[in-house]
């Protein structure tokens, strides 16, 4: 975890956005929706470390004793 | 299925059809509408789901509304030695609505508010857990069926730090969800019925960044703390990176740890090549493990043991000016350790399978 959040606060030099063209592609894009977005929704059901979105999902066994 | 939930999910899908003909109909510039169909199955295992996505912006706003209708259709199958259940075939639907709003001011920060709210089981797991209490206790003092169904609300902002090359976000979220609860006889006195209603805080934090002129990475981190539960810890890693003018990698690496002892990873890697950047098509391998649910096996528990899956999936993407058709599809692998013997009535949940996937997805831009 510590070394997640380093990785994030070291952030990265700046690239002039006339050289972010390939960056740019529909496919090099993290994209919430649309045709582009990837990962399939329904595994989420099978893996339990998988459901990102907390509460019942993510509670793993919601039904367990 | 009640009558009570199907009109819930028909009330849905024709809520998801009039969105979708009123915004072809009003064509609206500056909103696009997204369709999803996914299909998940096995021999006794059927899984659907069918998504409508509205995407409306502005220059002050960008609403995101999202309607789903799910499906899951199982072969409910006691233990060999259960004497008293029956295997059953049991559908269940489940219809689910969000909203996310971020609002676009003048500075490089951008709030963001949201919403959703469900009804159904969220998943196979439960439908067949709560058919496995059904059979085994309904009628018996303290038992009553479920209603799963719940909400959850968040706030945050986004930060573009160095506009045009990197961007932080945050979110808040809260959730409340009832669930559909397990149960233990008493001797003399009513069932023991587990805990129903989960109440979930969550904090997320992600930043997005072009590290080169061929790199976007994204790191996501997130801390989930659910009632009666430790704070589950969550992080993931993603990079994509252009090989070439045609050639596109893309890599996910994913962490989670709960106390006392539930720990998961996964890793993904998908190739793709475009032809022009209008057809695209690619390959993507992914492997994930955990180490189970269960804290004691001399116990007996519904508590899922530890699982190894891989799945391997093709795509086709065609890319127009304004349409955008995907199809992706493979197979899918799920392997479990054994069941403990004091939770053998379980071994049918948590078998081993092979399960076919399908995912087609279909955006117009008005």
């Amino acid at each position: 975890m510590a070394a997640a959040i380093a990785a994030m606060l070291a952030g990265c030099a700046a690239v002039p956005v006339w050289r972010q063209g390939l960056v740019s592609k529909p496919n090099m894009v993290f994209n919430d929706r649309g045709a582009f977005v990837y990962g399939p929704r329904l595994n989420a059901q099978i893996e339990p470390g998988s459901a990102n979105n907390g509460g019942a999902t993510a509670a793993g066994c919601t039904a367990c004793k | 299925m009640t009558m009570p939930m199907r009109r819930t999910v028909s009330v849905a899908m024709v809520a998801l059809a009039s969105v979708w003909v009123a915004l072809v109909r009003a064509g609206l510039p500056g909103t696009e509408a997204t369709l999803a169909v996914e299909a998940l199955e096995c021999g006794d295992i059927r899984l659907r789901e069918m998504n409508l996505q509205a995407d409306r912006s502005s220059s002050r706003h960008q609403y995101v509304l999202s309607v789903t209708a799910g499906r899951i259709d199982i072969d409910y199958g006691p233990a060999r030695y259960d004497i008293l259940s029956q295997p059953v075939r049991r559908v269940e639907e489940r219809a689910a609505a969000e909203l996310t709003m971020r609002f676009r001011t003048d500075a490089d920060f951008i709030p963001l508010a949201g919403g959703d709210g469900y009804r159904g089981f969220a998943d196979f797991r439960s439908v067949w857990l709560d058919e496995y209490y059904r059979q085994s206790f309904s009628g018996v003092p303290g038992y009553a069926p479920a209603s799963p169904h719940g909400w959850s609300v968040f706030a945050g902002g986004r930060w573009s730090y160095m506009p045009g090359a990197a961007i932080l976000q945050g979110t808040l979220v809260q959730q409340d969800d009832t669930v559909s609860p397990g149960y233990e006889p008493q001797i003399g006195r009513p069932l023991l019925r587990g805990r129903e209603r989960l109440r979930t805080t969550a904090v997320r934090v992600s930043t997005e960044n072009v590290a080169t002129s061929t790199v976007r990475t994204l790191m996501e981190i997130s801390a989930t703390s659910t009632t009666g539960r430790d704070t589950r810890y969550a992080v993931q890693g993603s990079v994509n990176w252009a090989v070439s003018d045609t050639v596109t990698l893309r890599g996910v690496v994913a962490g989670e740890r709960e106390q006392p002892a539930f720990h998961a990873t996964s890793v993904a890697l998908t190739g793709e090549r475009d032809w022009k950047a209008r057809w695209f098509a690619g390959l993507a391998v992914r492997g994930y493990r955990d180490s189970g649910e269960v804290v004691d096996p001399l116990i007996g528990s519904s508590a899922a043991p530890a699982l190894r899956t891989v799945h391997i999936a093709a795509s086709l993407r065609w890319q127009g000016e304004r349409m955008a058709v995907r199809l992706e599809g493979g197979p899918y692998r799920t392997r479990y350790d054994n069941v403990a013997l004091a939770s053998a009535q379980f071994a049918r949940l948590y078998r081993d399978r092979n399960w076919r996937r399908g995912q087609c997805t279909a955006s117009w831009k008005f």
